[in-house]
This record gives C-alpha cells, structure tokens and sequence, in this order.
C-alpha cells in the first residue's frame, strides 16, 4: 500500500475489494439479450430527470400566478431553457415506456413468483411512483391541461371510498382546486415523489440482489456471467442511445406551451396526456362508480398479480391461465390506450 | 480457580429476566408508539388545510335581458360557474360544473344540450342526465329576479374562524 493509500484506509476503513464484489455478481447468460437490460433503463432516465428537474427549479415559480409565465421563460427566453425542459419532458415520457417495458418483460417471464413477489410489488410501486410523478409534473406548467387534469384527477379521488374526501382535501390543500393545490403538487413533485422513488429503487436492487436475477423457465443453462464490465457495457450503451435519441427529438420537437389555465373554461376535447388514455376511455364507459372502482380493481390486481397467478395455477395447475389473464388485461388495455388515441 | 467460582455463581431464573426484559421491551415500545403518532398526528394536523363552513348567499348574476330568449348564457361568476337559462316566465339557473368530474360543461345551442367536453356527458335543457356517465343532473340552483337583474343563491366558503 502506498503511503497515500494507507493514509485514506485508515480514515476511511472501507475495504475496497468488497466495494467491487457487487460489481462481479454472477447474472444467467440469458440477461445477454437485450431485452433483459430494460430494468437499469429506468433508473438512468431517473437520475436524468433528477439533473433536468433541479434545473428547472432555478426558474420555475410554483404560484398559479407566475407558474405559466415561469414556465414560459424557461420555454422561450431563459438560454437553453427549451432545451432542459426538452429533456425533462421526453425523459418523462421515456421513463414511463421504459418501466413498462421493463413489467411486460417481467410479466410474461413470470419472474415474480415466488421467493419474489415482494419485490414485484415494490415494482408496481414505483410505475405508480412514475405516473405520479408525470401527473404532478404536467399539472405544474400551469395551461389548460393542468389545470383540468388536476380538476378532474383530484375529483377522482374523492370518489374513493372511506378515505376519498379527506384525501381530496388533503392534495387539494382546501376543497377546491386553489394556490394551494399547486405549491402541494410541488411539493410532492421536488420532494416527497423523489425521496419515496429512491427508497423503492434502492429496496428494489437490494431484493434483486438477494434473491439473484430470477432464471428463465426456458432457458435452463446454469452458466453465469459477471455484470462488470459485461451487462453494465450494454445498459451504458443502451443510456447513450437514449440520450443521442432524446437530444434529437427535442431538437426537432422543441417543447411548447399551451394555453393559460382558465378555471372557468375547460375547452372542448380536451384530454390528457397518452399515458392516461385507457383509464380515461374507461371513465367514459362507465358510471362513476364502476369507473372508480374499475380503476382500483386494476391497480389491485396488478400488485397482487404474483399471488392471482398463484391461485390461478392452483385451481387449474398447468392450463397457463396467467397467460391468458395477462395478454387479456395487457390487451384491454393496449385496445382502449388506442380508441382513446383514434377516436378521443 | 476463576473459572470454578464462576460457575459456581448462581444465574438469576431465566424467566424472570425473560419477564423483565419483555417488560422494558414492551415500555418501550409503547412510549415509541405514542411519542412518534403523537407527532405523526401534529404533522398531518398542520397538512391538512383548514375547511370554512359553506354560507349561502346571494349574489348578481346580470340582467335578465342578458340571457337569449328560450336560450342559455354562461355566466363566470367568483362563486362558481352558472348556467342561466331564459325560460319565458321565469330564469332557471344551474351550476355549470358538471357532476362527473368537476369539468365546466358547454351549452350547444343547436343541439339544445349542455355538452361536458372531458368525459362526454350531456344533459338536457332541464340539467337532466341524458347520455354519457354523470351520476346525477347538474346541481339546479335558487334564481329570484328584482329590477330586471338575476340574483342567484350560491354556496360560498366565508372567511370566517372555524
């Protein structure tokens, strides 16, 4: 050991060899297909939605008031502004596409059953983490679609049972959607959003890590490969491509700002962002209640959805309804996301 | 030598350490129960906004020769959207928040219907529910007329100690 090795061992007692031990962590060869790399997708575009988001604080005003002008600056006069929130938005948008990616891989691997169903319910967690995150986010440019996504979104909520009204009251920060709602909405974006998602990312790479990478039913070679230099080479590479991807679309398809929120006027067709499509198709469909409570069903059942396949197994052992459970609920909802889309 | 006193030493009976030991476990995790709800409750208290008592009052809404004759003008008042709707003898007014969602709806004058552009819902020319998935008619509202002008009752929050 160097005399300056030495020196910062003995202040910081860390042994470095078991800092690189995680990096060795024997993965099965099947995570050499690119399809297995979606999980650390997600977790890249959160640091970079992080990094944009931080930027966007030097000039975002979180006062219904000043919030659209703000946002405006940064759109069209703050230097490079287009550009940081370009980015943000995309990666927003990317984030989504990619964590669902990263479920459709899991469900149709089964890699949550068991020992590892918490963890798939710690996934779950973070894909509603990400599609509040999204919703705060676009309700805080303040424009029309703001301003009814959070109308009606928070009047969602109220129709919960039990809990609804105080709830409503709670995020709204009063009954109506006022001053209040857009500084809590702020909040919840920069600070409580952030904080749970990196407690459940940080969880969810632990349990990763205890159970191992989950092995493929079909694939029953036992030979492993390490994930340094090996897998993190291909989610490095799947990063830079995202980013030249995400630069170039916010070079051709630079950020806008709609209308001023107008609290006495909600134009006409408006709708949210595509996210949101199949949930708002449903909503048309049905009655209030059956709407609400469709939706909680859904969000239910997508949590539990390791232990649904259990039972399913158990009742009908080896007639692979998890299959036609799934396709059919992905499927539902691939139909609506679409009507939505055509017909909206 | 050491070694035989030690053994020699009576051990106190296990159960009543047990005992003791469960005791100060249990003490103390009922003082953690109660001193961190205690201020997880405080937090929530200060989260959660104060709610005014609702106060009917009567507020202007314009002028009776404002509203089309057999038609429908759309008021934006501070209190809330109205619907005024000119019906001969007398004016009828709505809230024009629709009972879906809280979207604000828009008269159709050919059609004769108010139209919610969010979810599609539409209700006749008497707030009735006639197509599309609002639980219930718009909220009809009291409309009294004095010198030609519409006042309207409406359910305002005043600033008043709870």
């Amino acid at each position: 050991m160097s005399r300056l090795t030495t020196w910062l061992h003995e202040r910081v007692p860390v042994d470095p060899e078991e800092l690189r031990k995680p990096l060795r962590e024997p993965l099965p060869v099947h995570l050499k297909q690119w399809v297995f790399c979606l999980g650390g997708t997600p977790a890249m575009l959160f640091g970079l939605l992080a990094i944009t988001g931080i930027l966007l604080t030097f000039y975002y005003v979180p006062y219904p008031a000043q919030a659209f002008a703000s946002v405006s600056n940064i759109t069209y006069r703050v230097r490079m502004g287009w550009f940081i929130r370009g980015i943000h938005q995309g990666a927003s948008q990317l984030m989504i596409v990619t964590v669902l990616l990263h479920m459709i891989r899991v469900l149709f691997t089964r890699a949550y059953r068991k020992p590892r169903e918490f963890n798939w319910f710690f996934g779950a967690g973070l894909f509603m983490l990400t599609l509040t995150f999204a919703f705060t986010g676009y309700s805080l440019v303040y424009d029309q679609l703001s301003y009814w996504a959070t109308t009606i979104g928070t009047n969602m909520i109220a129709d919960l049972p039990v809990l609804g009204k105080p709830l409503l009251y709670f995020l709204r920060g009063g009954p109506d959607v006022n001053p209040n709602t857009l500084t809590r909405f702020y909040d919840f974006h920069v600070g409580v959003l952030p904080l749970l998602t990196t407690l459940l990312v940080v969880v969810h790479i632990i349990m990763v890590r205890l159970h191992g990478v989950a092995r493929l039913e079909a694939d029953p070679r036992e030979e492993t490969y390490p994930f340094f230099p090996d897998h993190m080479l291909k989610e490095v590479i799947i990063g830079l491509l995202i980013l030249i991807g995400l630069v170039n679309y916010v070079m051709f398809f630079p950020p806008i700002v709609g209308a001023v929120a107008t609290p006495g006027n909600t134009p006409g067709h408006i709708r949210p962002e595509w996210y949101f499509f199949p949930t708002y198709r449903w909503l048309k469909l049905t009655s209030l209640t059956i709407g609400i409570g469709g939706s909680i069903c859904y969000v239910t059942g997508l949590f539990f959805w390791p232990f649904i396949d259990a039972a399913m197994e158990k009742i009908a052992p080896n007639r692979n309804l998890w299959v036609y459970v799934g396709s059919a609920c992905f499927l539902v909802t691939i139909v609506f996301l679409l009507w939505e889309a055509i017909a909206g | 030598m050491g070694a035989t006193s030690n053994a020699e030493q009576p051990n106190p009976p296990p159960t009543s350490r047990n005992r003791r030991q469960f005791l100060a476990d249990a003490v103390l995790a009922v003082g953690a129960v109660l001193g961190l709800g205690g201020l997880a409750f405080r937090f929530a208290q200060y989260l959660y906004p104060v709610i005014l008592p609702e106060k009917l009052v009567e507020v202007s809404a314009g002028k009776v020769a404002e509203i089309p004759e057999g038609g429908v003008r759309y008021v934006n008042l501070p209190e809330g959207p109205v619907m005024l709707e000119n019906a001969g003898t007398e004016v009828r007014a709505f809230s024009a928040i629709c009972t879906h969602l809280g979207c604000i709806v828009q008269w159709q004058k050919d059609r004769k219907e108010f139209v919610c552009p969010c979810h599609g819902g539409v209700y006749d020319i008497n707030g009735k529910v006639t197509y599309g998935p609002p639980p219930r008619p718009l909220d009809p509202l009291e409309a009294r007329i004095r010198s030609g002008e519409v006042f309207v009752m409406m359910k305002v929050r005043k600033e008043e100690p709870v």
